[in-house]
């Protein structure tokens, strides 16, 4: 794993990334996961196969326990499938991969870590040089994300949004070409949440990593990607993989009001109403969707 | 509370400055101990008046006045007993914390010890440590050597147990991430785990002062020939009660001390709310 050498590119490139997509393919082959557990196997996937493109955003979306971020761990290398493999590139992921960005639904900052140390915590551990550049980059991120100023700030002194916001940062420091969000909204109020997911825009408008984004909120997803993978219930299999590419970027608020961005949240509905996910209404009724 | 009302009109005459930075200090001491310090002098006078009043006789139960005559008539030979109880109490708390932390980290970190010696440990926790007060004095004799093991294995295991609790407590997720930024087992350990685990062992350290002076006292009253629980042994013999309970005040005394010095380093090395920690943990 050449980590040093490829973040390093990355982050000369910063000011200048504009809509340049980098970064490898992660391809997903019929990977399945089976867990075992005290009361016997647990299928979480079933086997599933799809490819993600650099500079791609796409978001998992599928109801609770339906093994999303079970696929997170797999394709970090965090765990192992049980068949098939991960690739990104060409290496087949059989160890943690390190040259991504990983940011969970809690935001795991250390309390006893200012703001900025944590954010500067990826450049520690990988060793990357030169720390002033990095230090720069850490200090452009927080201006970015709005939190100048809280430089020296401990974490037991922010709220729930800003700590989420610095722990976005330090999974960027390093400017790693994949990022992986886990639920990074789901513990925060809906407003809070919808001002995060504008924040998370912006950033990667200036990034272009390839993100992959778990989520069980579908406007959250129509609004961010650019392709959605819809799951089903447990054992996870993909339900659909839906295209976006008629929502414009730069995306805001008048995206919401574009009459295909009701499209798509309709359609989404209505896979879920038709695998008993949502109920669809008052009465049990099959809807059948118009297209 | 008449002390509360009265300070504020007091302390507006003093011009500012530093006496206006002191006056705050003792005002937010008064506020956040001033029932206490009311509630502690209100229980001493009421004794002080029973006594009298009821004349209790003096190897019963002496009145506070002359508990603090004794202390202070008796304080150059309790004082030098006191060394002898303070350097058992500190160096048993050192071995203790020195043996109690890294053979915490040893059985977090491997299955055997864990399922051996951790094992062994709890179990032994059913011995009273007191009791194996004599058998230390018949391997050591009378040296200070008995009551320093006393004190050790008294505060050996909240060390112990706290430390182990505090550095199996990171979140999984913490794990993950430093695994993911491809942390090495030192960097995962010393980065994570063990900053994340510094509350609970220093409620651990809290716990085991305490302890170490009743391990130091009990090692002294069993085969003393010097400490303050060996000079109350001899008072006692000679129903010497005011004195007895001099004593008493001298051992609760330095018992607040080490608590408090491990309090202060406490609040110097963990800056961040632990409480706040420990919500997000058990959410």
């Amino acid at each position: 794993m050449n980590t040093t050498t490829h973040s390093n590119q990355g982050l000369i490139a910063t000011a200048d990334i504009g809509d340049r997509k980098r970064g490898q393919t992660v391809s997903v082959e019929n990977v399945t996961k089976v867990y075992q557990t005290a009361s016997g196997p647990l299928r979480a996937i079933e086997e599933t196969s799809f490819k993600i493109e650099p500079g791609e955003f796409v978001s998992v979306l599928g109801p609770s326990g339906c093994g999303k971020t079970t696929f997170l761990m797999v394709i970090s290398g965090l765990i192992p499938c049980t068949t098939g493999r991960v690739k990104i590139g060409d290496q087949v992921i059989d160890k943690p991969y390190t040259d991504l960005g990983f940011v969970f639904q809690r935001d795991v900052l250390m309390d006893w870590r200012t703001v900025l140390s944590n954010v500067m915590l990826p450049v520690e551990i990988k060793k990357l040089k030169p720390i002033e550049k990095y230090q720069e980059r850490a200090h452009e991120l927080l201006k970015m994300a709005g939190l100048s100023g809280f430089e020296k700030s401990l974490p037991c002194e922010l709220s729930g949004g800003m700590r989420q916001r610095v722990s976005i940062c330090r999974a960027l420091v390093s400017d790693p070409p994949i990022l992986l969000m886990d639920e990074p909204f789901g513990a925060l109020d809906a407003l809070t949440r919808e001002q995060m997911n504008d924040d998370l825009l912006k950033i990667w408008s200036k990034s272009r990593s390839m993100v992959l984004f778990i989520t069980h909120n579908i406007s959250e997803a129509v609004y961010l990607s650019d392709r959605i993978i819809v799951m089903s219930q447990r054992p996870g299999r993909i339900l659909e993989i839906l295209d976006l590419s008629d929502l414009p970027r730069p995306r805001n608020i008048a995206t919401k009001e574009l009459p295909a961005f009701n499209k798509h949240i309709n359609r989404i509905r209505h896979i879920f109403v038709n695998q008993g996910i949502l109920s669809g209404g008052e009465e049990d009724q099959k809807f059948i969707l118009q297209d | 509370m008449p002390l509360t009302t009265d300070t504020p009109q007091e302390f507006n005459n003093i011009q500012p400055g530093a006496s206006k930075h002191r006056s705050l200090w003792l005002k937010k001491l008064i506020r956040e101990h001033g029932l206490a310090l009311v509630f502690f002098v209100g229980v001493i006078l009421l004794w002080e008046v029973y006594v009298r009043a009821a004349k209790v006789p003096v190897y019963v139960l002496p009145a506070p006045s002359v508990i603090l005559q004794a202390m202070i008539k008796e304080s150059n030979e309790m004082l030098k007993h006191a060394w002898f109880t303070l350097y058992e109490v500190i160096v048993g708390f050192l071995i203790g914390t020195a043996i109690g932390i890294p053979l915490a980290i040893a059985i977090v970190y491997s299955k055997f010890i864990e399922k051996t010696i951790y094992a062994f440990l709890v179990a032994s926790q059913a011995i009273p440590k007191v009791a194996l007060a004599p058998l230390l004095i018949a391997w050591f004799s009378f040296g200070m050597t008995p009551k320093i093991i006393i004190t050790t294995l008294m505060c050996f295991f909240p060390i112990v147990v706290n430390t182990v609790i505090g550095l199996s407590s990171t979140p999984p997720e913490m794990l993950y991430l430093a695994r993911s930024l491809g942390a090495s087992g030192f960097e995962t350990f010393w980065k994570f785990r063990f900053p994340h685990g510094l509350p609970s062992i220093f409620g651990g350290l809290k716990v085991a002062t305490s302890l170490a002076v009743v391990g130091a006292v009990v090692g002294e009253f069993v085969a003393g020939v010097n400490g303050l629980g060996y000079l109350q042994m001899i008072r006692a013999a000679f129903v010497r009660t005011a004195s007895v309970f001099a004593i008493l005040v001298y051992l609760s005394v330095l018992g607040i001390a080490l608590f408090n010095l491990i309090g202060y380093i406490e609040k110097r090395v963990i800056r961040w709310d632990p409480r706040r920690q420990l919500e997000r943990t058990q959410e």
